[in-house]
């Protein structure tokens, strides 16, 4: 992997599947959505990635992030 | 592969047919509507508007539109070789949720017509509210056959906990 | 270790023993279809103790036992930084419990087991009910119970609580579990930390005042994360400075990160050993939200949707209001009628019967509102609502969490208060407590439908629309004003979990009308019944001669005392009383205007008398109608208020400014529309 690969969750396009390699923003929040499953090392697919929030995929459970949360968790792709 | 590319035709037709019935309606609605909001500020008891025994409903008639609007996107996304189930099926929800409604809602006209005789309701005809549900059923009744299974979640016998 | 101390109950009903269960688990794994299911309506709904959080207590009899049910909030963890999590933790604690029932939804293992960590590493005797079972064998899932039991620790049962499956293996497993030890599964951290942890331990088993509750290894473990309520904690116990200082400086910022990622390292290998993951697909669920979220179809799907639900609640409500209004109208007529004491046949006949009849007349509506909004929460769709409004939300800066408790402000605005508290960040909840009250409850529908329906005839339906969208106008102007001034900043990041649509079941959505519902019929009994006796009695003094209601009564000379301050807006003392009466409901407003104009008790009659006098006419009604709209709901409202935001100056603000605005609103219409001479 490459340092190039690394997106935000953001930018990844609708269906794809990727892998959380790390979330930005304070500590606090960090563990606050780690305690909501979404974790660095787990793998969520994009449902909806158009205007607006994004929704994500994890397990069975979905989350609508809001666009800017949605930028500060940082990805790369798998297939 | 064979089949399913016709469902998919099949569904993108029904998708196209279902719409532009739908918008057809709901644009008649939306103007006889809004000569009626016109006839009724002025007080124009004789305006033609008045002389459809049923009177029409501008809401109504965009609430129909926007269930048009959801069949005809889906037909596109069918055309873009995606999956529109889900366009079939709100859409049809939608439409059915809006029968319910309206069948509530002649009940309740019926009632309040004949068991309570209330005053509003004196050139109320049965008619006047069985239209609406008459103007929607047919297509999301059809779809509803048709489609059955991509519509409800039919339940299957779970056999994870039968004790 | 345990946190309670084992012990059998005597119940004074029959001498079965009694077993205290509580329900965690997180939000959306059908918690309150398991306590309908364990409970039926044997429920009682309180408030837990000093938050206006709603508390829920059930009972069920058991074969040779009783079970004594408590509904904690949902959450994902116990880590006490969100009002729900700390009721629970604190709940389990303190709450002598025998078992703790956690539910997991079986299609999201890995994300639930979470909170089972938490639970079991504060010593609670956990049972847990694998529920969902259904949704992970369509998602070609399978979980092997007898192993994930095994490595959690715990037992595991299997149910559908949505179709009652499982219930009774439930009931007989905490039955069998409740008087065991449970072996604690106990999870190794780093090295470091675990040094840390015993140094910590040490210190704290030294400390005499600890209660026994309390597990010195969790608190240890939530003293090196720095836990925000530990403090708290040791304060109470009395613990000396230094100690506590010493204590604290254990604490170090990425601890907490690095405890999360071991326990999650830990259910990762129990489920690795327990779940069998079948393939990932898209579910129906997502390909309805491709649609119900459509960046173009996403907003006029919503507008219809609530449209549909505004036209169920008036063509439900209209007969019972009806059947409701002629009841009463008869039954005061009886009453004023046939009670030869002239004052009682008055008190009972206008004030208490007529009063109780104009408030009682909107409990249809009431319901029929709450009944829709909990099909639509139910259902799902209330979430992608969020969802769809965060894109406009956002423009005000708020987001799309900050939709909700405005959506339910308008059934009422107290549990929509209430429900602020899903907001983790403070001033995004204060923003959206302080502009609820614009939001038009069911309380104001019946000023609006009165005067509305008597003065704008065919034109009504459009006010009474143009009313609510004037409100949320105001609201969100506050909200733009608030931001600007005395909550600078961003609005938290925006994140919520879209639960997967349900068929809404009849019932549920019964039992949570009534549970909502209930509190209007209550108010009914209290506040609005007092309410009403007293404008009766301001309308009949002083004794003797005075004609009831009339211009030499007690009632008018307080209307006449702030006439002055309303004249600009076209209201004279009849209407300023009711003005000051709805102060405490507006509820109390139509019944006001009755009592003051007379009328008997009934709606019919109290339309005509407004009708017939000359002190309304179109363009005050419409004043009226704006100034009932804006200004304070309910004395209710000032109360959770004041709960919610914990601050007398927040809630004084509020009052005063939407008094404010109110009368500024109000004031613009009324006189606008005489110089244009509309000729209202
Ligand atoms: N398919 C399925 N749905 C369930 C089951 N249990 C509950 N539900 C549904 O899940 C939704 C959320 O349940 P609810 O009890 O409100 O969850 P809570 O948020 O934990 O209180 C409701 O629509 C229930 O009908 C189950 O075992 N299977
Ligand atoms: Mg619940």
């Amino acid at each position: 992997m490459n340092e190039i690969s690394i997106i935000p969750l953001g930018l990844v396009p609708e269906g794809k599947k990727v892998r959380i390699v790390s979330l930005r923003g304070g500590h606090h929040l960090q563990n606050r959505i780690s305690e909501m499953g979404l974790r660095e090392g787990i793998v969520v697919s994009i449902i909806k990635n158009s205007l607006g929030p994004v929704i994500i995929a994890l397990e069975n459970s979905r989350f609508a992030l809001g666009r800017g949360m949605s930028m500060k968790i940082l990805t790369e792709p798998i297939n | 592969m064979e089949m399913l590319k016709n469902t998919s035709n099949n569904m993108k037709t029904s998708l196209l047919a279902g719409s532009l019935i739908f918008l057809v309606v709901a644009i008649t609605e939306v103007i006889l509507g809004a000569f009626k909001i016109y006839a009724d500020s002025k007080e124009l008891e004789e305006h033609w508007v008045n002389a459809i025994p049923f009177p029409p409903g501008i809401f109504t008639g965009l609430a129909i539109l926007i269930v048009s609007l959801v069949w005809l996107v889906g037909y596109f996304v069918i055309k873009k070789d995606q999956n529109a189930n889900g366009y079939l099926s709100v859409g049809t929800i939608l439409a059915l949720g809006f029968i319910l409604l309206f069948i509530l809602i002649l009940i309740t006209d019926i009632f309040n017509a004949y068991a309570l005789g209330l005053e509003d309701y004196e050139n109320w005809t049965v008619l006047a509210s069985l239209r609406w549900i008459i103007f929607l059923s047919p297509i999301p009744m059809f779809f509803t056959i048709k489609y059955r299974d991509l519509i409800f979640t039919r339940k299957k016998k779970t056999s994870a906990l039968q004790s | 270790m345990s946190v309670k101390t084992k012990k059998v109950k005597e119940m004074t009903l029959d001498d079965k023993r009694v077993i205290e269960v509580a329900l965690a688990g997180n939000p959306n794994t059908g918690k309150s279809t398991l306590f309908n299911a364990l409970t039926g309506l044997r429920q009682k709904i309180g408030n837990w103790p000093g938050v206006t959080v709603e508390k829920k207590e059930g009972k069920k009899r058991c074969d040779g036992f009783n079970l004594i049910i408590t509904d904690l909030p949902g959450t994902y963890s116990l880590s006490a930084y969100s009002l729900d999590e700390k009721i629970a933790r604190s709940f389990i604690i303190e709450g002598k419990l025998d078992v703790v029932v956690q539910i997991i939804d079986a299609s999201n293992l890995e994300r639930n087991l979470y909170l089972t960590t938490m639970l079991r590493e504060l010593g609670a005797n956990v049972v847990i009910a694998l529920n969902m079972m259904d949704l992970l064998e369509e998602s070609s899932s399978s979980i092997d119970v007898n192993k994930l039991s095994k490595e959690m620790g715990v037992p595991v049962v299997p149910m559908i609580a949505s179709s009652r499956i499982g219930i009774d293996d439930l009931e007989n497993t905490i039955e069998s579990i409740y008087q065991k030890e449970q072996k604690p599964i106990r999870i190794t951290y780093s090295k470091e930390i675990e040094e840390v942890l015993a140094n910590v331990q040490e210190i704290l088993m030294s400390i005499p005042s600890i209660p026994s509750d309390f597990d010195s290894r969790w608190l240890a473990i939530q003293i090196i994360q720095n836990d925000p309520e530990i403090l708290t904690f040791l304060k109470n116990w009395n613990v000396n400075k230094t100690i506590i200082e010493k204590l604290l400086s254990f604490g170090r910022e990425d601890y907490e990160a690095e405890i999360i990622d071991t326990k999650y390292e830990f259910i990762t290998n129990v489920t690795s050993k327990a779940l069998k993951r079948g393939e990932e697909k898209l579910t129906r669920s997502d390909l309805v939200d491709k649609v119900v979220t459509h960046k173009w179809l996403g907003i006029p799907i919503f507008l219809i949707v609530m449209w549909g639900a505004f036209q169920f609640v008036f063509a439900i409500s209209v007969p019972f209001m009806e059947l409701i209004d002629m009841l009463f109208g008869w039954l005061a007529g009886l009453l004023v009628d046939n009670i030869n004491i002239g004052w009682l046949g008055s008190l009972l006949g206008d004030g208490i019967v007529g009063g109780l009849g104009a408030v009682l007349i909107f409990v249809p509506p009431i319901f029929a509102m709450f009944f829709i909004l909990s099909v639509l929460e139910d259902s799902g769709y209330l979430a992608r609502a969020a969802f769809v409004m965060d894109k406009i939300m956002v423009k005000f800066g708020l987001h799309g969490h900050s939709f909700i408790p405005m959506l339910l402000g308008f059934g009422c605005n107290v549990p929509a208060i209430m429900s602020t508290r899903s907001l983790k960040n403070n001033k995004d909840r204060m923003i959206t407590i302080l502009i609820n009250p614009f939001m038009s409850c069911g309380a104001r529908m019946p000023v609006f439908i009165l005067f509305a329906g008597l003065f704008f005839g065919a034109a009504a339906g459009t006010v009474i629309f143009a009313l609510y969208i004037l409100g949320i106008v105001v609201a969100i102007f506050t909200a733009i004003l608030l931001r600007k001034t005395f909550f600078k900043g961003k609005s938290a990041p925006f994140i919520m979990e879209l639960p997967p649509y349900h068929t809404p079941k009849l019932r549920s959505a019964t039992v949570a009308m009534w549970d909502k519902g209930k509190m209007y019929l209550k108010k009914a009994g209290t506040i609005i019944l007092i309410g009403v006796m007293f404008v009766w009695f301001l309308a009949a003094m002083p004794f003797g001669g005075v004609e009831y209601g009339g211009p030499d009564t007690w009632l008018a000379a307080v209307g006449t005392f702030f006439e002055p301050i309303f004249r600009p807006l076209g209201f004279d003392w009849r209407i300023v009383v009711a003005l000051i009466v709805g102060f405490v409901a507006k509820e109390l407003v139509v019944g006001a205007l009755g009592t003051i104009v007379g009328g008997g008790g009934s709606e019919e009659g109290i339309k005509d008398a407004i009708l017939a006098d000359e002190g309304f006419y179109p363009l005050n009604s419409l004043s009226l109608m704006v100034f009932t709209l804006l200004y304070v709901p309910c004395a209710a409202v000032i109360g959770v208020m004041r709960k919610e935001t914990g601050s007398w100056r927040w809630t004084i603000f509020a009052v005063v400014y939407s008094t404010v605005i109110a009368w500024l609103f109000a004031l613009v219409v009324f006189q606008l529309g005489s110089l244009m001479n509309l000729g209202l």
